[in-house]
């Protein structure tokens, strides 16, 4: 497969490091640095589910952990089944193989879809299908197909062969999130001498100054970052943590934090490695660096394959080098993103 | 998750190493003998269960094993003070800016 929609180049993928992957039984190509979902728009893919109840045709809307779409069955064998991992928030790595979790027999040919566009008059919005719960002795003929149509992905039916972690820490300032404020916050503590503990969801640091042509005190911003980077790590009292979710927020200050230690370099863990970690901090300050999430514009069809939201696009173009295809829908109402629309038609010129 | 100082270990440990023993300062009637069902049993048995400030008794389990009362804030969780059996709170109040 050519990848038909990528830049020739710019961005922050790695050209001379190819990579092949499977989604829904098919092998494609892409490059390292690339998330699941990017190489997924780079081959063209654009069906990658189905909705609940509709089956309607679903694409990448997103380019993070708010992706509600691109939402896979991961894993080469059955012990290292993994569902439901967005596509957006997943690195490629070679021979990744993945599943829609949604849509039967297929995403692209949905049986539920073609049932809805012919009798979707008939599934009135209120329907839900807990209707077939009665009669009771019903329900377990109708289970296995109602699974079928409303379910995500599946557990895993074999014993988990990686090794899990966790840690418990104290640290003075625990940060959330590396974009330009979490960096500068980081930055700041380090320096008075502050014990640091930095952590971000995604592989790189940098947070939105990664997606676009900014320019901080007369370089671009992607220097600063890289500056600030090797800064902190020169520190012995800071920690950085790159792929790393805080995923709670609890009394006195505690917090948790799920770092994946593997996830990004193979299906399975190498022997003796864990493969995620839990770490258990107790912090006394804690700043929260978190960006909003941008929220999509409400209009007709506005979930049809090939629109996404402005931010999204952006971080597709700048960061992961994904051109548009003809059909490229931007919903451009919260963050002006023209300067990346002229740069993207400029590309494709 | 509680992050509980100590008034004897002199230190802020995990919730982990602590109980809880409920309310704190409950004076046992002088002469049992002479109280009646009611009186005895509200000793025994009844307890407040404020929304805000409230006294209570902690064990330090795994630690040095003894036990200390703590102010706590029963709404925002928020522990005020810790002090040593026998002695009385200072917090018996809620803070002004509480008030409003």
């Amino acid at each position: 497969m050519t990848q038909t929609n990528r830049l020739n180049n710019g961005g922050r993928i790695d050209r001379g490091q190819p990579l092949s992957f499977q989604f829904n039984g098919r092998t494609y190509q892409g490059y390292k640095g690339d998330t699941l979902a990017s190489a997924l728009l780079a081959n063209g893919v654009n069906v990658v589910g189905r909705s609940f109840k509709y089956s309607r045709a679903r694409g990448i809307v997103s380019a993070g952990a708010e992706e509600p779409n691109a939402v896979f069955q991961l894993g080469a064998t059955e012990a290292t089944q993994v569902p439901n991992v967005r596509a957006t928030q997943q690195e490629l790595f070679d021979g990744l193989v993945s599943q829609p979790t949604s849509g039967w027999p297929s995403v692209n040919f949905d049986f539920m879809g073609i049932f809805s566009k012919v009798f979707g008059r008939a599934l009135p919005p209120g329907f839900y299908y807990k209707t077939f719960m009665f009669p009771q002795a019903a329900w377990e003929t109708y289970e296995k197909y109602i699974r079928k149509a409303a379910g995500l992905g599946r557990s895993p039916r074999e014993k988990d062969v990686d090794i899990y972690d966790h840690v418990n820490q104290h640290t003075d300032v625990l940060i959330v999130g590396a974009g330009p404020a979490g960096l500068s916050a980081a930055l700041s503590a380090a320096r008075a001498g502050a014990r640091v503990i930095l952590a971000d969801e995604q592989s790189e640091m940098g947070g939105s100054l990664l997606n676009g042509h900014d320019v901080l005190n007369g370089q671009p911003a992607t220097e600063w970052v890289q500056s600030v980077l090797e800064e902190l790590a020169g520190y012995d009292h800071v920690q950085l943590l790159p792929r790393a979710t805080v995923n709670g927020y609890h009394d006195h200050n505690f917090l948790t934090i799920h770092e994946r230690l593997t996830d990004h370099l193979g299906d399975r863990a190498a022997p003796y490695t864990a493969r995620q970690r839990l770490h258990r901090v107790r912090a006394k300050w804690v700043i929260q660096a978190t960006r909003a999430h941008e929220r999509p514009l409400v209009y007709g069809n506005n979930e049809v394959p090939g629109r996404m939201i402005s931010s999204a696009l952006s971080t597709y173009i700048n960061r992961l080098c994904r051109g548009a295809g003809p059909s490229s829908c931007i919903d451009d109402h919260q963050r002006p993103c023209l300067p990346d629309c002229l740069r993207l038609a400029r590309r494709r010129a | 998750m509680f992050y509980i100082y100590c008034p004897y270990c002199g230190e802020h440990r995990e919730e982990e190493e602590f109980h809880a023993k409920g309310q704190a300062h409950l004076p046992r009637p002088e002469n049992p003998d002479e109280c009646s069902d009611e009186e005895w049993g509200n000793y025994l048995y009844f307890r407040t269960n404020p929304r805000g400030l409230h006294h209570e008794i902690w064990v330090h389990a795994t630690g040095c094993r003894k036990f200390f009362n703590a102010t706590r804030d029963t709404q925002t969780y928020e522990i005020k003070e810790t002090y040593r059996m026998g002695e009385a709170p200072r917090v018996t109040q809620p803070s002004v800016t509480e008030q409003s």
